[in-house]
């Protein structure tokens, strides 16, 4: 066989060879893309990512194995604070963590000192056992803390045990201007200003070039682990 | 003589008034927590090693308050044995990725699987359940409490968590629906998805009172 015949099929096979090795590197990111969930790592904090009928949904971890594991979440958070400024942020979303519950007058104080625009927050109920019992809530149009819902839950708490109280405030989200975060990091009454889901979510954003709706999520619930280690005091 | 008098019938007015006052919470407290329905014991329809033991209760009941029209609802006398605190434990802290126990409520149309007009109430959610947390899914159709924390849980010791939803058709009209509590399994990569669910009890949505299923229907 001459030359002049191999070529042609040389060239063929190099040109499918070619397609062949696009289309599974096509495939490949696609699949990567869609189905199989990501990670990240940004100091203390890890995420993954994976897909959601909406679109992509972030779940946030960190270690909590020791107090050293907490503080250096805190730490991170800050971190990614300095990271948010630096990005250009103004108002961002965050929870901030107390050491000790706050009952509602200081708690409306500290909201007002730092201009928090509210969503929810967490109360610490105590039982004469010392079981903790935790409560979602949120504002409503007239009211930080609706008095219906701070009765209701008395109640309802009481009828469950008649010796159970409301500590008071341990948690609150909502949206901060990046300043007054910084100088709630500064604030002996706060533990950490988590930024962790806004820092995420953001990333997330540019990643997929804002197209796609992302949910960012931290379950884990840091007021109880910093009181399992003694930080925050609730009792 | 006359001065005492008085200050002692205004005591008398006082302590009455004030005794009267504790009545009235208490009849208001009584009115508001007598539950409308209550479905015991809990059923399994594909019961796994962490799901909430026998034993379980869910209470439910509808208020007209401020305008609004509630439907509040309990999971109570939650349960777990040691082998089923033990498989929460590993599946917390030993696998790979972790996964979380969650109890469920779930509101749905009448004798369906769709979301209705009933709501979870932002700022309406009670628990003892150990390193509580909650999500939000389906736009408040769907409110989970996952035990971040079970190394908290003691064996036979009972839990409950409650929650409110808010009915969104009324005044105009009042959703008859149903509202479901489950144990789900759900692997904390993928929290959309849970591993295992487990369906245990369900209550209807009536017109104006919470009401046990007959036949398992609403």
């Amino acid at each position: 066989m001459s030359k002049f015949t191999r070529t042609p099929i040389l060239t063929l096979s190099i040109v499918a060879a070619c397609v062949l090795a696009l289309l599974g590197l096509f495939l490949l990111r696609s699949e990567e893309s869609s189905a199989a969930p990501h990670k990240g790592k940004y100091g203390a904090i890890e995420f993954v990512v994976s897909d959601d009928t909406n679109g992509k949904r972030a779940m946030i971890s960190y270690s909590r194995n020791s107090k050293d594991d907490l503080v250096a979440y805190a730490s991170t958070n800050q971190d990614l604070l300095y990271e948010l400024v630096g990005q250009g942020a103004k108002v961002i979303t965050g929870q901030i963590v107390f050491v000790r519950p706050l009952d509602p007058e200081e708690f409306t104080q500290i909201v007002s000192d730092y201009d928090v625009s509210v969503e929810s927050y967490v109360l610490r109920g105590i039982s004469n056992s010392g079981e903790r019992i935790t409560i979602f809530g949120a504002p409503s149009d007239a009211e930080l803390i609706p008095s219906a819902t701070w009765q209701q839950s008395e109640n309802i708490l009481k009828a469950k045990n008649e010796q159970t109280r409301i500590a008071g405030v341990i948690t609150v989200e909502g949206q901060i201007k990046v300043a007054n975060a910084q100088r709630l990091f500064r604030d002996e009454r706060v533990f950490v200003v988590d930024v962790s889901t806004e820092f995420v979510r953001r990333q997330l954003q540019v990643e997929f070039e804002g197209n796609t709706p992302v949910r960012v999520d931290n379950l884990f619930p840091l007021y109880w682990f910093l009181e399992d280690y003694g930080i925050a005091k609730s009792q | 003589m006359i001065i005492k008098n008085w200050m002692r019938e205004q005591k008398i007015i006082r302590y009455s008034i004030l005794f009267a006052s504790i009545i009235l919470v208490l009849g208001v407290y009584d009115t508001a927590h007598a539950w409308q329905a209550t479905f015991t014991p809990f059923y399994h329809t594909q019961s796994f090693c962490g799901t909430v033991d026998a034993g379980g209760q869910e209470d439910a009941e509808v208020l007209y308050e401020g305008g609004a029209r509630h439907v509040y609802a309990e999971g109570a006398y939650l349960r777990w044995t040691a082998n089923g605190i033990g498989c929460l434990q590993y599946a917390m802290y030993q696998l790979q990725p972790a996964a979380a126990g969650a109890i469920v409520f779930h509101a749905f149309g009448k004798n369906s699987t769709n979301c209705n007009n009933l709501r979870w109430i932002n700022g309406w959610a009670w628990t003892n359940l150990p390193g509580a947390s909650i999500s939000n899914e389906d736009n408040g159709c769907q409110l989970r409490f996952y035990i971040m924390s079970p190394n908290g849980l003691t064996a036979n010791s009972t839990y409950y968590a409650q929650l409110a939803f808010n009915d969104n058709a009324y005044p105009t009209a009042k959703t008859r629906g149903e509202v479901t509590e489950s144990t789900y399994f759900v692997q904390l990569t993928v929290p959309v998805i849970p591993i295992y669910r487990d369906d245990n009890a369900k209550l209807c949505i009536r017109k104006n009172v919470a009401a046990l299923p007959t036949g398992g229907l609403c």
